[in-house]
């Protein structure tokens, strides 16, 4: 179920490079670094093209054992990743 | 569920050459909001402000003198950019060594202010290839004020490198917000030392505010 939208998904050939606290990630075509945390990168990693917002946002409340689905911090997210070049509209 | 605790599902929805990679990136990990930080390696304009920050002026208010008298006022905290970046070209002559290191500035939420062995910086490091790495730094007036800990990233050579600044690496400073200060008025120049093809290499360059940071807030 997509929710009336396109599923996201990672630009292919992302450079991650993990810290010890987070993420950098080279985009070098457009001469850009990104910082993620661990959130922040495991949603870029369920962007698969596959899986909805709704997905993705149950998908982190269970790897978190949260108790709600994050949906507004995921959608959030997604919307920077998307800005920013690291995913694409599927 | 599987032998770590993990739901199978979470894989089932990852590209299964990603897996092991996601493993990793949960283990042991709580959730934190998410954090994006990103920026442009170009749009800095290094010339004008190195000239600036390699002036004689006086050390940041919170900072101490080569002596070790220091001033300290009281803190307020910091605001101000949370990603700093510093391009770096060797200053000795021998060679002509050159790179980019980041600084992601952790902010309240993620820095843990009762640990004075706290990490302050993430901090990351390509050079040219080739260079060997032995030591950076950052000073203020030539002034030594922290060391940088660097280690090689995962299946990269000694010229591209990861580490971080905690509070432990920290000298000639009331505290880390004043360092901060002092990198976000570019008054802090970072040092890189190593060698290549034998020679030795002194690349040095200013510590900016990278374009598009965002604004972090550290409470007092």
């Amino acid at each position: 179920m997509s929710h009336g939208r396109t599923d996201p998904k990672a630009i292919a050939g992302l450079d991650i490079n993990s810290t010890d606290d987070g993420y950098i990630v080279y985009q070098p075509e457009l001469d850009r670094v990104h910082y993620l945390n661990h959130s922040a990168v495991l949603i870029l990693e369920l962007c698969t093209g596959r899986n909805s917002m709704g997905e993705i946002a149950s998908l982190v409340q269970e790897a978190y054992k949260l108790p709600d689905p994050p949906l507004p911090k995921v959608e959030e997210t997604v919307a920077n990743l998307l800005e920013l070049g690291l995913l694409e509209s599927n | 569920m599987s032998k770590d605790g993990l739901s199978n599902r979470i894989f089932d929805h990852v590209d299964p050459s990603r897996r092991e990679f996601v493993k990793r990136v949960l283990a042991g990990a709580a959730f934190a909001v998410p954090v994006v930080a990103s920026f442009s390696i170009e749009s800095l304009s290094v010339n004008a402000a190195y000239g600036q920050s390699s002036s004689s002026s006086s050390l940041t208010s919170s900072a101490c003198n080569i002596s070790g008298s220091c001033r300290c006022l009281a803190d307020p905290g910091y605001v101000g950019p949370g990603v700093f970046q510093a391009y770096v070209e060797d200053v000795s002559g021998n060679t002509r060594v050159n790179g980019e290191l980041t600084f992601v500035i952790r902010g309240d939420g993620d820095f843990d202010r009762d640990d004075r062995n706290g990490r302050i910086a993430d901090v990351t490091l390509s050079l040219t290839k080739d260079a060997q790495v032995t030591s950076a730094y950052l000073t203020i007036n030539g002034q030594e004020v922290a060391n940088v800990q660097l280690q090689a990233a995962h299946g990269l050579g000694q010229h591209n490198l990861s580490g971080k600044i905690t509070t432990a690496d920290l000298m000639n400073l009331c505290d880390f917000d004043a360092l901060l200060q002092a990198m976000a008025s570019q008054q802090v120049v970072v040092i890189v030392q190593g060698t290549y093809s034998s020679n030795y290499f002194d690349a040095q360059g200013p510590v900016l505010a990278a374009s598009g940071s965002p604004i972090i807030e550290i409470k007092a």
